[in-house]
């Protein structure tokens, strides 16, 4: 990549100031896994809400010897990635890949790729929405004490009367998890699908919210264990019988494409989320790079 | 107080690009958090034609993001050693005392989380060094942080394990505020990736780990030991050898010494 004379940015866009205080938090957020560690949210040129609290994650951890894969819903093409990968290759130079397996650090909205990850890997998650007490304590701080003490009590009541009323868990894409047996964690945006995939993985993961200013930790072998009730298990959006259009997998997150045809005007489809994971299985996964 | 973008980072590409670079980032691509639908064609996405419009990182900034990368890794990973880079420059490290050189590693990984908004303490043989220590000095220069009583630092520099007795006096943080703990940097004279000084378990390790640490007195791990009884309260540690070698050691991690020899 060509380096152009008038150089406008730090590398890596955030002054050094600002990257030392997201590495601290990180330190702090590996060592009391699942706890949301407060951070000073810097502005960028992009709207909190749309990643910057994963932007930040990437850019005061990226060297330049780092492969850096960029995905929204599992989709290396999606309008939020192509962005963030402009963004952070324009002000690094750092290579670029769409394969799973090449990356050092892999930035993502919503998904964890299909293919497991390794312990030379790390996950950035943009984080929305970071405390799954929200839905019985809207105050933050008063949340936060709750965290502290470990007053779950309220949390499993309202997880227990939403699975009475609604029949399963209500809150199906945010939902709760224990980390470490400790700490209770949300699990957005990511899909129930990928929740099991975050016990005692390989890799180590790290969420970002821009918005609420919170940084938190999965480290790598580490037990995530979501909530759930004796009478009412946790369940995957896993559907006997699915099947991706495209590459034929039978055991992958999907999602639905309206694809339109010169008869009947069209249909519904499923494929791969994890965009890269099917175009290898279709062996045309030489996209360039 | 936070990064403003300058505006010219948009109109760097001239005529239409810039308008629409402008809109992707500011709203106009991100106007619906679903996104487009994706057609079934190959796609060519990582053609970067734009070239990098920012400044490689300095040498101190470059020490740093990699020295950050092994303290991450040594931290989510207990138990594994990492290696330490060397420092950028050694500008006359000045000694502890006539004889006693501190660990350039541990000095170098220590400073690179410092600033102006955290407080350091550093102790050696025992002993909390005074603000008017040179090294304090050569410190508090290149750092801009603050010397203060070693119960209210956020980072503290042990330069040998005859200090470790004072990771008691450190700062643990808060039920609500765990993080406001101290963060400890412990020298040690060897770490051995091969030997079994102690055992470890917890988050970071698969089943359980081992580290050897040759030539160790109970004390360590007495100092250690001290640090850790009110999770998620507690001190935080990455021991460092001579050679830069480093050993992380969570307030997670439980560490069992192995009575073998
Ligand atoms: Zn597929």
């Amino acid at each position: 990549m060509q380096q152009n004379d008038d150089h406008l940015y730090t590398f890596g866009l955030l002054d050094e100031d600002a990257k030392r205080e997201i590495r601290r938090s990180l330190l702090k957020a590996v060592a009391i896994p699942g706890h949301q560690v407060p951070f000073a949210s810097r502005d960028l040129p992009i709207a909190r809400g749309w990643g910057t609290g994963g932007l930040q994650i990437t850019l005061a951890i990226i060297t330049p010897e780092d492969t850096l894969k960029v995905i929204d819903q599992g989709d290396d093409a999606g309008v939020n990635a192509v962005n963030l990968r402009r963004l952070i290759t324009q002000t690094t130079g750092v290579a670029t890949t769409v394969a799973t397996s090449e990356a050092s650090l892999i930035q993502t909205r919503h998904r964890i790729p299909e293919e497991p990850l390794r312990a030379d890997q790390i996950l950035v998650l943009q984080v929305p929405m970071v405390d799954p007490l929200r839905w019985v304590e809207p105050n933050l701080e008063r949340a936060t004490v709750m965290h502290g003490e470990a007053d779950y009590g309220r949390m499993w009541v309202y997880m227990y009367e939403s699975v009475v009323r609604a029949g399963d868990l209500r809150i199906a894409s945010q939902y709760p998890v224990m980390v470490n047996g400790r700490y209770m964690m949300d699990t957005t945006p990511i899909p129930r699908w990928d929740v099991p995939r975050l016990d005692m993985a390989e890799a180590l993961f790290l969420f970002g919210a821009g918005r609420e200013k919170r940084i938190y930790a999965v480290p790598p072998h580490t037990s995530v264990v979501p909530l759930q009730f004796e009478d009412y298990p946790f369940r995957t959006e896993y559907q006997a019988g699915q099947r991706c259009v495209r590459c034929g997998a039978e055991n992958t997150f999907l999602t639905s494409h309206f694809v339109a045809g010169p008869a009947d005007g069209g249909q519904w489809v499923t494929s791969c989320s994890d965009t890269n994971f099917c175009d290898q299985r279709l062996g045309a996964g030489e996209v360039q790079p | 107080m936070g990064f403003r973008p300058k505006p010219s980072f948009f109109f760097r590409f001239g005529g239409e690009a810039a308008k629409t670079e402008e809109k992707e980032f500011f709203g106009g691509g991100f106007a619906s958090p679903e996104p487009p639908p994706r057609e079934y064609t190959t796609i060519a996405l990582l053609t970067n034609t734009m070239s990098t419009i920012a400044a490689p990182p300095t040498a101190q900034a470059y020490f740093s993001s990699r020295a950050f990368r092994v303290l991450l890794d040594c931290l989510a990973r207990p138990g594994s050693i990492g290696t330490l880079p060397l420092p950028p420059q050694d500008d006359g490290l000045p000694p502890l005392a006539a004889t006693l050189r501190p660990n350039p590693y541990a000095v170098a990984a220590f400073l690179s989380l410092l600033d102006q908004t955290t407080s350091m303490a550093h102790a050696a043989e025992g002993l909390w060094l005074t603000a008017e220590h040179p090294l304090t000095r050569w410190i508090m220069l290149r750092s801009n942080a603050q010397i203060g009583p070693p119960a209210f630092a956020d980072y503290v520099l042990l330069h040998d394990p005859a200090s470790a007795g004072c990771l008691s006096e450190l700062k643990q943080g808060s039920l609500t505020f765990p993080e406001q703990s101290c963060t400890a940097f412990l020298c040690v004279a060897q770490l051995d990736a091969c030997g079994a000084t102690w055992r470890l378990e917890g988050p970071g390790i698969a089943n359980s780990g081992s580290v050897g640490l040759p030539g160790l007195t109970p004390n360590v791990l007495k100092g250690i030991m001290a640090t850790r009884a009110h999770f998620p309260l507690g001190v935080d540690i990455f021991c460092i050898d001579a050679t830069g070698a480093c050993l992380g050691l969570p307030r997670t991690t439980r560490i069992e010494a192995v009575y073998s020899r």
